[in-house]
């Protein structure tokens, strides 16, 4: 059977709507250009296997890190997914997206690393604590009392103008951005990277992460509340200076 | 941009209520009558809509950001992994 088309079906028992259908349109159109890439994979195209790589080598990387001691065992474990992908290529089902297998085969190294390297603990309670407690935006925030209890004291100033593009095109912000990215704790740093720089849907990722759709958006919001807050502080220290 | 509080009290919502729900409204995962009253908030706080816009342009920027390649050496071994391994194969 098809994913995609389950997928499409799915959805639009859900919600009918113009959305789900773009979004479905584009299911298709990105699963037919990865049966492309599969087909010119599995006749050793070196030019598909470099595509496949500059695609997905950065997400690899930043993912591994949250799980390893530092980069160059991040680059390790990246390099041995490629490898491990190479070797594996011919005995891909289809099950999933290839996106969500190579990440799939990235997680299993990249814990089974982070394990070898004794810090399974330090993960778990991160874990823990980042699933029940932790509220995304800092109370501290909000009006603590009165009639206006729960409504902003210290409310966020308007970016004016700023874009993401015009974001980006600022290497302090883009390195805030990045350092709080890197500085994320592994449950969190896992689902931003799957889905906010894979675009991978939120099905796949829960699957991939094993965690309920829930789980996935409480994790999602904090992890781009604290990439938020990296760029608000950087902007307002620009602010200030000018 | 203007408050207008009385809206805020229509909604039933503070402004803690809808930063804790923004990621699921920018996402557009809430229900029609939540996101409904989270959008009257919005539309009536000046900082609530400026989170709002923050959180969607910082989850764009996110996608956009750029994309280290793996060192030329470590490209050179794939490279030549992928050739033998296929080879072998032939």
């Amino acid at each position: 059977m098809n994913p995609v088309a389950t997928t499409c079906s799915q959805s639009l028992g859900d919600a009918p709507g113009l959305v789900h259908t773009t979004s479905c349109e584009k299911g298709q159109a990105l699963a037919k250009n990865e049966q492309q890439l599969i087909v010119r994979l599995r006749k050793g195209d070196e030019g598909a296997f470099d595509e496949l790589v500059n695609k997905h080598h950065s997400a690899l990387i930043r993912m591994a890190m949250g799980h390893v001691a530092d980069r160059d065992a991040a680059e390790e474990v990246v390099q041995d997914t490629w490898m491990a992908v190479i070797e594996s290529l011919d005995r891909f089902e289809g099950r999933s997206s290839l996106r969500t297998w190579i990440f799939g085969i990235l997680i299993h190294k990249a814990k089974d690393r982070g394990v070898r390297e004794k810090r399974h603990t330090t993960f778990s309670a991160l874990e823990s604590y980042d699933d029940d407690h932790d509220e995304a935006v800092d109370p501290a925030r909000f009006q603590q009392s009165g009639e206006w209890a729960g409504h902003w004291a210290f409310p966020p100033q308007p970016w004016d103008d700023q874009t993401p593009e015009k974001l980006l095109a600022n290497q302090q912000a883009v390195n805030a951005m990045q350092r709080a990215i890197d500085e994320l704790p592994p449950t969190l740093k896992d689902v931003l990277i799957l889905r906010d720089v894979e675009g991978v849907e939120s099905r796949e990722v829960c699957q991939l992460l094993k965690i309920t759709e829930t789980n996935l958006y409480v994790r999602l919001h904090r992890a781009r509340e604290r990439v938020r807050q990296a760029v608000e502080t950087y902007l307002e220290g620009d602010r200030r200076a000018v | 941009m203007k408050d207008y509080p009385s809206q805020w009290i229509a909604s039933g919502l503070t402004c803690r209520n809808i930063a804790d729900r923004a990621t699921d409204y920018v996402d557009e995962r809430l229900p029609m009558r939540t996101k409904v009253r989270v959008g009257l908030h919005v539309a009536s706080c000046a900082g609530c809509r400026a989170y709002v816009k923050q959180l969607s342009l910082v989850r764009d920027a996110t996608a956009l950001l750029p994309r280290p390649l793996p060192s030329p050496i470590n490209r050179l071994r794939l490279r030549q992994h992928f050739a033998h391994f296929h080879n072998s194969l032939e």
